[in-house]
C-alpha cells in the first residue's frame, strides 16, 4: 500500500518538524552559543573549561561518582533481578512493582526521605551512635550522601533491564547446563550471566546516563564540595550569568556521556563476537 | 552451609528493599509527627502539617500549575508521539535507525543541555517563566515516553488491517483513524499517563525556565525541604507518597501494567 | 452502441510481473477472466501466487505490465477506488468493531447513505447466515464465523471483483467443507467475479471454471479444473494433482506404452506435442498401480514390496519395480488386502492408463 506509507511518512514528517524546532534547534543553538566569544567564533569557553583546575576536578568528580554508582547500582540491580526472577511467575509481576515503584513518585519527595534518613536525627545516624562509631554523624552533602542518591534513583531502571532479560533466558538451556553436570555456581557464571549481558549492558548505559546527567540529586544531597557537572553548568548559565561557559559545560557533559555509551555499545559487540 | 548463604541471600534483599522502599517509609510517619522534619523516628502525633498543607496558597497554586502544565504537555506530547510512532513503525522516511535515535534524543542528551537550550531560545522570545514555554520544553522531554511505548504497540499490530480497510474502499486518513488509532488508544493511556508523571516531577529543565511566579511543583517541595525547611512539606511530600502507593496499586491489579514496562 | 469497446468485459492481465531484490517473484503473466468467473490461482507457497493477488488488489506495485478492468488499465489506480472486495487468510477483522459495523465499513468509509448501509448489510449478514451475531466483536466469534463475516463485509460494497487470499487455510476439515459449499452457492446467486487463490487442489476443483497452476512465478497450465486433472500439461501439474509416482527415462513406443527398461506402462495421456519415439518422463496416481490377481494378463510387471500399511479403508504400498531399481513407488488399492503383503514379497502389479500421463522432454 504505497499511498498508505506515503501517508504515514507524511505524518511522521510532522513530528520531525516539531522535534527538530523544539529539540534540535535549542541543542544547536547551545552549541553555537558554546563556539562564540563577543559575537564570533571562538574556542574560548572551552578553553576555559579545560584550563580550569576546578572544573577539571568536577569533571572528574562527575565521571568517579557516576563509574562508581553504575557498578554499585548493577551489582545491586543483578541481584534484585535474580531475585525476582527466581520467584513464583505468578508473583514475579507483583515484586517487580514494588521494587521498581520508586521510579513513579516523586524524586523530589524521595531525596527529601534521604535528608532524613541521612540526616543527624536520622535512624543511620542513631544506629551510628548506639554503635558509638561517633557523636557527629556527618553523612549528608558528601559524596557518599550523592552516591546513595543516585544509586537509589537509577537503580529501578538497572533492575528493570537485567529482569528483562533474565526472563527471555531459555530455561532448558539451564537445565541441560545442569544434567551435564556443571554446579549452580559454574551454570551461573558460564551459562545465566553471559546470556544475561545484553540487560546488563543496557542497564550500564542507562545507569551511567542518568548518574552522570544527574542535576538534582547532587543539589539535594550534596553540598558545594560535591557540585556535578550539570551543578556547574546551571551555575554558570543561571547564577553567573555566562551562557557561553554553561553551554560549553553542558556540551563537554553531553560529549563524554556519549562517548561512554558509544564505548560500552563497542564492548558489548566485541563481547558477542568472543 | 547452603541454607546460611540463603538465608544471607534473603537478609541481603531484605536489606535492598529498605534500601528501596525506605525513603518513603519515613517520610509518612514524619508528617505525622510534631518533632523536627528531618528526625526519624518522630515523637508525637499531629495532623496539624497536613492542616497548614491545605492552607498553603502557594502550595497548592503550585500543585495547580504542575498539573495544568502536566495536561498540557501530555497532549502535546501523545500528539506528537504518536505521529513520531507512525513515521518510525509504518512510514517510508530514509534512515528508520537514525529516526528512532533521534526521537529519543531527550532521552540521552543531559536535561541541563535541554534545559539552557530551551532558555536560550525562549528569551529573545520573550516567554521565559511563563506556563506556556514551560509547558513547551516538558511535551519535548517526555515525548520519548509515548513514542516508545506507541512505537512498540505499533510494530504488534497486524498491517492486513488496514489493507482489508484500504481494499474496500478507505481513504488513507479515513482508514488510519477508523483502524489504526482505535487500537493504538491502550497505548496512548499508558505512555500519557507516564508521560504525565514524568512532567510533573520534572526539575532540572524547569529549573531554567520559571520565574518568580511559576514555581511547579517539584521546585516548590525543594525550595520548602532545602532551602525554606518549611515543615509543611513533609505533609505535601506524605500525601504524595501515599497517593502514589494507592495510584501504582491499583493500577497493577486492574491492568497488570507491568507489562508495559518493558524497556 | 460502440461495439468495439465492451469487448473485453473482465480482468485482463498482461505481462504482469514484479521482482524483489534480484528474485523474480512473477514472471511476465498473461491472464484473461472474463466477468462472472471465477479464477482459482493454484501453487504452492513460493509460487506467486499471493503476490500476483495482492497486485490485482492494488497492494503491491507490479514492475511492468498492463492490468485492463473491462478494457481500462488500473495499474495506476490506488486500491481504494477499484471497487473490490477482498478476503483474507487470517479474516482481518476490525477487533474493536462489531460485526454490524465491520461489514457496514466499505460502506461507510465510501460515504453511502446510512438507509442503503442498513439495508445492505442485513442483506449480506442475513445471506452468510450471521444476523443473529449482528452485535457480536468479532473475539467472541468461531474461525468459521469470523471468516463469514469477512465474507459479508467483501460482497456488501457489490464489488466488480472478489478476491480471496487463501481463506480456509485455517479451518478444520469439516468447516472447510461447510465454507466450501457457501462460497459456491453465493457464487451462483450472485455471479461476481472472482479471483481465490489457494495450495489446496481441492478446494480449486470444487471452486473454479477456470484454474491458472503457478509454479515459481509463471503459469504451468491454464484451464478448466477437468481439463487439468486429466490432461496435466507439465510434470509439475500432474505432481501437483497427486500423479505423484514419477519414472524417469521412458520412451513412448508406437502402441501408446511408455517403455522404461523392461517395464512397459500403458499410457493414457501424452502432453501435447508428443509423439512415439520421443524421450520423456511418466507420472502416475498411487491408484493407476494395483495389484494384479493371479491368472491376469495385460500390462504388469514384477515388483518387490518395500513396505505396506492400512490407512483408511485402502491398502498402501512402496513397492520396487523390476528393472527400476531407483525409486519405489506407491501404490493404493481400495480395500484391505489380508493378509498384509510383508517387506521382500514379490507381487504383480498392473497398470490403469487412466491415471498415467507421458511427458516428452
Amino acid at each position: 500500500m504505497p499511498r498508505m506509507k506515503r501517508f504515514y511518512s507524511v505524518l511522521g514528517w510532522i513530528a520531525i518538524a516539531y522535534m527538530a524546532a523544539l529539540f534540535l534547534y535549542p541543542l544547536l543553538n547551545v552549541l553555537t552559543t558554546s563556539l562564540k566569544s563577543g559575537g564570533s567564533f571562538s574556542l574560548e569557553q572551552y578553553e576555559k573549561v579545560f584550563s580550569s583546575a576546578v572544573y577539571m576536578k568536577v569533571l572528574g568528580r562527575t565521571m568517579g561518582i557516576a563509574a562508581v554508582s553504575t557498578v554499585i547500582s548493577l551489582v545491586l540491580g543483578y541481584a534484585l533481578a535474580w531475585f525476582i526472577a527466581s520467584r513464583r511467575p505468578s508473583s514475579q509481576g507483583i515484586w517487580l512493582m514494588l521494587i521498581i515503584s520508586p521510579m513513579f513518585m516523586s524524586l523530589t519527595v524521595r531525596l527529601y526521605g534521604w535528608l532524613i534518613i541521612l540526616s543527624n536525627d536520622g535512624p543511620v545516624a542513631a544506629v551510628s551512635r548506639a554503635l558509638r562509631f561517633s557523636q557527629e554523624v556527618s553523612l549528608l552533602f558528601s559524596n557518599f550522601s550523592v552516591i546513595v542518591g543516585i544509586v537509589h534513583y537509577v537503580l529501578p531502571f538497572v533492575v528493570l533491564n537485567i529482569y528483562t532479560s533474565l526472563k527471555k533466558l531459555n530455561p532448558s538451556l539451564l537445565e541441560a547446563s545442569m544434567m551435564l553436570g556443571a554446579s549452580s555456581a559454574r551454570t551461573f557464571w558460564r551459562v545465566t550471566f553471559p546470556l544475561s549481558l545484553p540487560g546488563v549492558f543496557a542497564g550500564g548505559s542507562i545507569a551511567f546516563a542518568l548518574a552522570a546527567n544527574t542535576f538534582l540529586v547532587p543539589l539535594m544531597l550534596g553540598g558545594p564540595k560535591t557540585n556535578l557537572l550539570s551543578n556547574m553548568a546551571y551555575d554558570a548559565t543561571i547564577t553567573i550569568g555566562n551562557f557561553g561557559l554553561g553551554s560549553a559545560l553542558s556540551i563537554v557533559l553531553l560529549a563524554i556521556v556519549v562517548i561512554v555509551l558509544v564505548l560500552m555499545g563497542v564492548l558489548e559487540r566485541r563481547g558477542h563476537h568472543a | 552451609m547452603r541454607s546460611a548463604l540463603r538465608a544471607a541471600g534473603y537478609l541481603a534483599i531484605a536489606l535492598l528493599l529498605l534500601f528501596i522502599l525506605g525513603p518513603m517509609l519515613v517520610i509518612v510517619p514524619v508528617s505525622f509527627g510534631s518533632s523536627g522534619m528531618f528526625q526519624f523516628p518522630p515523637s508525637g502525633f499531629s495532623l496539624e502539617r497536613y492542616g497548614q498543607l491545605f492552607a498553603d496558597d502557594r502550595i497548592m497554586s503550585s500543585i495547580g500549575l504542575s498539573l495544568g502544565i502536566g495536561a498540557a504537555s501530555t497532549v502535546i506530547a501523545v500528539l506528537v508521539g504518536v505521529l513520531a510512532a507512525v513515521g518510525i513503525a509504518r512510514g517510508g522516511i530514509p534512515f528508520k535507525g537514525m529516526l528512532e535515535s533521534f526521537f529519543l534524543g531527550p532521552l540521552i542528551v543531559p536535561l541541563v543541555t535541554t534545559g539552557i537550550g530551551f532558555l536560550i531560545i525562549f528569551v529573545p522570545m520573550g516567554i521565559v517563566g511563563s506556563p506556556v514555554s514551560i509547558a513547551l520544553a516538558h511535551s519535548v522531554v517526555i515525548c520519548p515516553y509515548v513514542i516508545r511505548i506507541a512505537t512498540a504497540s505499533l510494530r504488534q499490530l497486524d498491517p492486513v488491517l488496514e489493507e482489508a480497510a484500504i481494499v474496500h474502499g478507505a481513504k488513507e486518513g479515513y482508514a488510519f483513524r477508523t483502524v489504526v488509532l482505535p487500537q493504538l488508544v491502550p497505548a496512548m493511556i499508558s505512555g500519557g499517563l507516564l508521560a504525565f508523571l514524568v512532567s510533573i516531577d520534572e526539575y532540572t529543565v524547569t529549573s531554567f525556565l520559571i520565574q518568580a511566579n511559576t514555581i511547579t511543583l517539584p521546585v516548590r517541595i525543594y525550595q520548602l525541604v532545602s532551602l525554606d525547611i518549611n515543615p509543611v512539606v513533609t505533609a505535601l511530600a506524605g500525601l504524595t507518597i501515599m497517593l502514589s502507593f494507592i495510584v501504582i496499586f491499583v493500577l497493577e491489579k486492574k491492568f497488570a501494567i507491568h507489562k508495559y514496562l518493558e524497556m | 452502441m460502440d461495439r468495439g469497446n465492451d469487448a473485453v468485459k473482465g480482468l485482463s492481465l498482461q505481462q504482469i510481473k514484479k521482482v524483489y531484490q534480484d528474485n523474480v517473484v512473477v514472471e511476465s503473466i498473461d491472464l484473461e477472466l472474463a466477468e462472472g468467473q471465477f479464477l482459482c490461482l493454484l501453487g504452492p507457497s513460493g509460487s506467486g501466487k499471493t503476490t500476483l493477488l495482492r497486485m490485482i488488489a492494488g497492494l503491491v506495485q507490479p514492475d511492468g505490465g498492463r492490468m485492463l478492468l473491462d478494457g481500462k488499465d488500473i495499474v495506476s489506480v490506488p486500491a481504494n477506488k477499484r471497487n473490490f472486495g477482498m478476503v483474507f487468510q487470517q479474516y482481518a477483522l476490525f477487533p474493536h468493531m462489531t460485526v454490524w459495523d465491520n461489514v457496514a465499513y466499505g460502506l461507510k468509509a465510501r460515504g453511502e447513505k446510512p438507509a442503503v448501509i442498513k439495508e445492505k448489510v442485513e442483506k449480506y449478514l442475513k445471506l452468510v447466515d450471521l444476523g443473529h451475531l449482528a452485535k457480536r466483536k468479532p473475539k467472541a466469534l468461531s474461525g468459521g464465523q469470523q471468516q463469514r463475516v469477512s465474507l459479508a463485509r467483501a460482497l456488501a460494497v457489490e464489488p466488480v471483483l472478489m478476491l480471496f487470499d487463501e481463506p480456509l487455510s485455517n479451518l478444520d476439515a469439516r468447516l472447510k467443507e461447510l465454507m466450501l459449499k457457501e462460497i459456491r452457492e453465493l457464487h451462483r446467486t450472485l455471479g461476481f467475479t472472482a479471483v481465490f487463490v489457494t495450495h489446496d487442489q481441492n478446494e480449486a476443483l470444487y471452486l473454479a471454471d477456470k484454474i491458472a497452476v503457478l509454479n515459481k512465478g509463471h503459469i504451468e497450465q491454464f484451464g478448466s479444473p477437468e481439463e487439468i486433472i486429466i490432461r496435466p500439461a507439465t510434470p509439475f501439474v500432474a505432481d501437483f494433482f497427486g500423479y505423484t509416482n514419477r519414472l524417469e527415462g521412458a520412451q513412448l513406443s508406437e502402441t501408446g506404452r511408455a517403455q522404461i527398461g523392461p517395464v512397459a506402462v500403458p499410457v493414457g495421456h501424452v502432453a501435447s506435442g508428443g509423439k512415439p519415439g520421443d524421450r520423456g518422463v511418466v507420472l502416475m496416481r498411487p491408484n493407476a498401480v494395483q495389484v494384479a490377481e493371479d491368472g491376469v494378463s495385460g500390462d504388469t510387471a514384477e515388483a518387490t514390496v518395500v513396505d505396506s500399511r492400512y490407512y483408511g479403508g485402502v491398502t498402501e504400498y512402496r513397492l520396487k519395480l523390476e528393472g527400476y531399481p531407483s525409486d519405489d513407488i506407491s501404490a493404493v488399492v481400495p480395500r484391505l488386502v489380508q493378509p498384509l503383503p510383508a517387506e521382500g514379497a514379490k507381487v504383480r502389479v498392473r497398470f490403469i492408463p487412466d491415471s498415467i500421463a507421458f511427458f516428452q522432454e
